[in-house]
């Protein structure tokens, strides 16, 4: 079962967490389709957070396609069916690689180094790239 | 979840010349887990009295479950449950003395739930209130409150004097009384760490008035860090007023601001002619302090000490 | 609600326990002292083991003792946190305070109640010595009820939030004042009426400030009058004492004159009546700074008399004749002090000129009611005990509840038999007849000591036959209420009954003499009966006041011939007028209650109401009792109490003085004010519109940082 890791007292909420390392993730394959996800009770419990803190991520979660709830089974790492619109995800995109150029470039990097460390971390996500491409 | 269980009218209280809650109004909806936030003697314990019926307000009211809490009905007060500050305990009486004389005023009582608290504090049934640790006095006084299963929890700063080990034993027993969703938690606290885990809704008291109260996710959102860099340097002088303001400190060529976010705002900043502004969310813990600490432009002790010397 | 009588129990059970335990050492003193034929046997002591004033004093102060300390713990105990801790369960504070008042009395009443029936059952089975009584068993159990009040009293003490430091013992005052007063009414249920009525008054206010938590504000009307009630007391004991003191200290710097004779100075001088040895009434003048005295008859005729009391008065005529004559008259006081002077007398040759002075020794006097009245703490109610002269082989005493005259050997104290109308019997064949009637407390009888004096007749005992005989019995359908037998008639016994005054002669040669009483004799507290005339005639003497003065100040003097008992003559003693009554000084802090005594002293103590000089009195103590009133009101409009509080506090203020002023401040706690927004002027905080321009609070001032969803 997989578990995520809360920390307090960062810049993040606690549900922003849980929803960004469930993403992760599934985008890194630690968690398929079709893999269970435990309940937002055994979740709360198990990480001593407010049961709708849990409940607000996986809704999140399901909102962005990444998980579902089957009626009376529990909730369901879902294939990946992207369900914004092509436009908007390409705002998104754009808004974080804004986000990212900025923070890179005030800390001084080159935009080698950027594109270095990015492909790193993206390297350890495999078969992203055709899941992508699909629309 | 609209419904508010926990109501309080324009309650202000006055101990003698000093106005310790002043016109407090805020509803708590069922269900959730409500932290109230503020420094001490901000008027947090005089709010919980109130709410029970502990102590008459000066002015205004405040109910539970509609009912005032001056003229609580028995009955109702078997629906809240109520962990004093500081866990206060009829300290001769043995554990399970105080097992029987707690439940003999409960129609139902949940043996389960007791045994199960107890044990988790290891608190032996024969020890007396008077001998136990202070995290197992608390754990105690937890376990007597939730046997009854109360719908409301009313804690006052349930965390204070425990240990790290004892709080997370504690933190286990409220999650666990979360269960039942339609169970709603009041509470007051000093530590941040359990308060962002288990509260959904936040309000924070500063000497006596009411500033935030609001769902914690609107509240980590809109208070957030806003850095102004400039070229050549922060302009020297005092700050124009910058609406939703609440800290800023100064730096070389940068102005770093916590502030709410507030229209008008972005436009202030950019008048003071900065090169770039960067908003950037900030934790919780800086967030409260920075609602609680001085106001406007900052010099901390330490920088004070540096710039004597 | 069993759970808190448990809970409150067992935090109360040790202090019980010991209390018990102390109470029973002193308990065992006591009796160890009762039972020491050295300390305690007739005639040395006559009391009944439970009358002792060991055991008496043992369960007063165990009831002092225990009652303070369980109220107090229960108090204390309900007040602050763990009142907080206590409150908040699903159970009316009610019925929290209920159970833990049944708690703390039920142990009271044990902790007090086992040692009583522990020294009972030792004094009555275990191990008997002489008579014993059930009823001497009330003044301990009295004792225990008494301490009821001490109870609430304490928890009140303690659990009140007091405004002031002072202000937090003064229902001690008036717990006390209930106690005292209830433990010393003669009869019994009196007493617990008072310790019913004051409980009730205390539990009031104590379940008010219970289930208040102390906030004044929220309790009902009855309770801040049971509250009242009980500040009150203490407060007026706190002024009346203040205000003397103060008095006394102005009389010392100043020569003030008021306060000499208690709350009231007459400024009246009574006139003093006096009777003659011939029965005559005439008035005594003691002119100040001159010794001796003078007489006149009602008229004011001067008279020579010889004062046998006072002083020995000789008188030596030294020359007149007809209705003019000069006397030597010399006085020698009892203390030493010696004068002659020379006076001109001047009366008509008819009227005797010099006669001698009945003194107060003279009469045989019967304290009329004293006896009718319970006086249950009294060893009177229950026993009689005879002394007989010689070498004592058996005690013998009468025995109210058995009514009969009961003998003990001493020393084993063992029973030998009794004495009833009929005679002697053995100790186990008592017959079951008894005397008839209520003892009598016959303070006027001397040489009492082998007389039984019963509202049925008076016996007395003979010890060698073992008899009662006979001195005197009630005709059917009377009842003896008196029997004196003073020096001054020491041949007769004077018996008054519920119709007649007799004289009964004790020997043969002395007739019987019986006069009716006066019709409105009720009126009167005593009689005095005495020979005159050489013993021909018999004045009878009426009089309300005290009888331990040789002057005569009231009532009337009815002269009887001592043969017939026919009345020969009536002297009506006139009225006394007291002058005009003045208030003592310190009245002024308590306007109503000198206004009170200047009324009751013109309407029942027979002063003399002359608006011109008592003007200025009504005028300062109304002016007083103004100011007082006003006092309170301007305070409860600065704290803005509202009309109603306002005129209550008001009228208070009138009635109460100074001490309805500090009533207020004890009872009312002080507001808060600050400056309104709207009118400028200092508002209260506690209301939620301005009292002056009813404008509501302004909300607190926004910062621009506020969050709310």
């Amino acid at each position: 079962m997989f578990f995520p890791r809360v920390t307090t007292g960062s810049d993040r909420p606690i549900y922003r967490q849980v929803v960004d390392q469930i993403r992760l993730a599934v985008v890194g394959g630690k968690l398929r389709p079709g893999d269970s996800l435990p309940s937002v009770r055994a979740m709360a419990e198990h990480l001593l957070v407010n049961p709708n803190t849990i409940a607000k991520a996986y809704a999140e979660l399901m909102r962005e396609g990444f998980v579902q709830a089957q009626q009376g089974k529990g909730v369901f790492v879902a294939d990946r069916r992207p369900v914004l619109s092509a436009a908007e995800r390409q705002r998104r995109l754009q808004a974080a690689v804004e986000q990212l150029a900025h923070e890179a470039a005030g800390l001084g990097f080159s935009s080698k180094q950027i594109q270095e460390a990015l492909a790193k971390k993206l390297g350890g996500m495999a078969g992203m790239g055709e899941t992508e491409q699909k629309p | 979840m609209s419904e508010a269980v926990i109501q309080f009218e324009n309650l202000t209280h006055w101990y003698g010349k000093h106005c310790a809650v002043d016109q407090v109004s805020l509803a708590v909806p069922r269900g959730s887990v409500f932290a109230l936030l503020g420094r001490n003697g901000s008027g947090k314990s005089t709010m919980i009295r109130a709410l029970l019926g502990l102590q008459k307000p000066t002015r205004g009211r405040s109910r539970v479950f509609g009912e005032d809490s001056m003229d609580l009905a028995p009955q109702t007060r078997g629906r809240i449950g109520y962990l004093a500050e500081g866990h206060p305990l009829f300290g001769w009486m043995k554990v399970g003395e105080a097992e029987r004389f707690e439940r003999s005023f409960y129609d139902s009582w949940n043996e389960r739930m007791f045994a199960a608290v107890v044990e988790h504090f290891r608190i032996g049934r024969k020890q007396r209130g008077k001998d136990l640790s202070r995290g197992q006095r608390a754990g105690l006084a937890l376990a007597l409150t939730l046997a009854s299963e109360p719908e409301v929890l009313v804690l006052d700063d349930p965390a204070m004097g425990l240990d790290p080990v004892a709080r997370q034993d504690f933190l286990e027993s409220i999650v666990l009384t979360t269960r039942d969703s339609g169970r709603t938690v009041f509470f007051s606290s000093h530590i941040l760490a359990d308060v962002e885990r288990v509260a959904d809704h936040v309000a924070i008291l500063d000497q006596g008035v009411l500033r935030v109260c609001c769902p914690m996710e609107v509240f980590r959102q809109k208070v957030r860090r806003v850095v102004a860099t400039f070229k050549e340097g922060v302009p020297a002088g005092k700050l124009p007023d910058i609406p939703g303001l609440l800290y800023a400190v100064r730096c070389a060529d940068e102005l770093s601001l916590v502030a709410v976010e507030r229209s008008g705002q972005k436009e202030a900043i950019w008048a003071l002619g900065p090169a770039a502004v960067t908003e950037e969310p900030i934790s919780l813990d800086e967030a409260v302090i920075a609602y609680l600490g001085e106001h406007g432009v900052r010099t901390s002790l330490l920088e004070k000490i540096g710039g004597g010397q | 609600m069993r759970a808190i009588i448990w809970k409150q129990a067992r935090e109360l059970l040790r202090w019980a326990v010991l209390g018990m335990v102390v109470l029973g050492m002193f308990v065992g003193v006591a009796l160890t002292e009762w039972y020491d034929d050295t300390l305690s046997r007739p005639p040395v002591m006559t009391r009944l083991p439970l009358h002792t004033e060991g055991i008496l004093l043992a369960f007063s102060l165990g009831m002092i003792g225990i009652g303070l300390w369980l109220g107090k713990l229960t108090g204390y105990r309900a007040r602050g946190t763990e009142w907080a801790l206590l409150i908040h369960r699903p159970v009316s504070r009610t019925r929290i305070f209920a159970g833990m008042s049944v708690a703390m009395l039920g142990l009271y009443v044990a902790a007090m109640g086992i040692p009583l029936a522990g020294v009972i059952a030792v004094v009555h089975w275990i191990k008997p010595r002489g008579p014993f009584a059930w009823g001497t068993a009330l003044a301990a159990v009295m004792a225990v009820l008494v301490g009821i009040p001490l109870l609430f009293g304490g928890m009140l003490i303690m659990q009140r939030r007091a405004k002031w430091y002072g202000s937090m013992w003064l229902p001690a005052a008036f717990m006390l004042a209930v106690s005292v007063y209830a433990a010393k009414r003669p009869e019994f249920w009196h007493g617990v009426l008072w310790v019913f009525g004051g409980t009730v008054v205390l539990v009031v206010a104590a379940w008010g400030v219970f289930v208040s938590g102390g906030d004044e504000e929220k309790q009902p009307v009855v309770v801040k009058a049971a509250q009242g009630i009980t500040l009150s007391v203490g407060l007026l004991y706190g002024v009346l004492i203040g205000g003397l003191m103060l008095v006394l200290f102005a009389q010392y710097v100043t020569d003030y004159p008021f306060m000499k004779d208690g709350p009231i100075a007459f400024t009246g001088t009574p006139t003093d009546y006096r009777l003659t040895a011939d029965g005559q009434l005439v008035i005594e003048k003691h002119e100040v700074g001159k010794p001796g005295r003078t007489w006149t008859d009602l008229q004011g005729q001067a008279l020579l008399l010889e004062d046998s009391s006072r002083s020995k008065r000789t008188v030596t005529m030294l020359e007149g004749s007809g209705d003019d004559r000069i006397a030597q008259l010399e006085d020698s006081d009892t203390d030493g002090d010696h004068s002659a002077t020379t006076q001109l007398i001047t009366s008509p040759a008819s009227q005797p000129t010099a006669g001698k002075l009945l003194d107060n020794d003279a009469f045989v006097w019967l304290a009329q009611g004293s006896d009718r009245k319970g006086g249950y703490q009294e060893q009177r109610a229950y026993v009689r005990w005879f002394f007989t002269e010689g070498r004592v082989e058996v005690w013998w005493v009468y025995e109210a509840a058995l009514g009969r005259v009961v003998g003990y050997r001493w020393p084993e104290w063992t029973r030998v038999g009794s004495i009833g109308p009929e005679g002697f019997a053995e100790d186990g064949a008592e017959p079951k007849s008894r005397f008839r009637g209520r003892m009598l407390s016959n303070p006027n009888v001397m040489g009492k000591d082998l007389w039984l004096c019963l509202s049925s007749g008076v016996y007395q005992l003979d010890a060698e036959q073992r008899q009662m005989r006979p001195v005197y019995e009630a005709r059917p359908g009377q009842e003896i209420v008196q029997v004196g037998n003073r020096a001054a008639l020491p041949h007769h016994l004077v018996i008054q009954t519920d119709k007649t005054l007799e004289l009964v002669g004790r020997e043969e040669k002395f007739g019987n003499v019986v006069l009716p009483l006066l019709e409105d004799q009720a009126d009167y507290r005593y009689i005095g009966i005495a020979p005159i005339d050489g013993g021909r005639k018999l004045a009878v003497h009426y009089t309300r006041s005290s009888y331990y003065s040789d002057q005569l100040r009231d009532g009337c003097v009815l002269i009887y011939d001592a043969a017939t008992g026919q009345l020969v003559q009536r002297q009506d003693i006139p009225e006394q007028r007291r002058g005009v009554p003045m208030v003592a000084g310190f009245a002024v802090f308590e306007p109503s209650f000198g206004i009170g005594t200047l009324i009751w002293a013109v309407a029942w103590k027979g002063c003399e109401f002359d608006l011109k000089s008592m003007l200025w009195q009504f005028e300062v103590l109304g002016a007083a009792a103004v100011v007082f009133c006003l006092v309170n009101v301007v305070v409860a409009w600065r704290w803005a109490l509202g009309g109603r509080r306002m005129a209550w506090w008001g009228v208070l203020g009138l009635v109460m003085g100074l001490a309805g002023v500090l009533l207020l401040w004890c009872m009312v706690s002080r507001p808060v004010k600050v400056r309104c927004a709207s009118c400028g002027r200092k508002r209260v905080v506690r209301r939620e519109r301005c009292e002056h321009c009813a404008a509501e609070f302004g909300r607190p001032a926004e910062n621009g940082t506020e969050v709310f969803a």
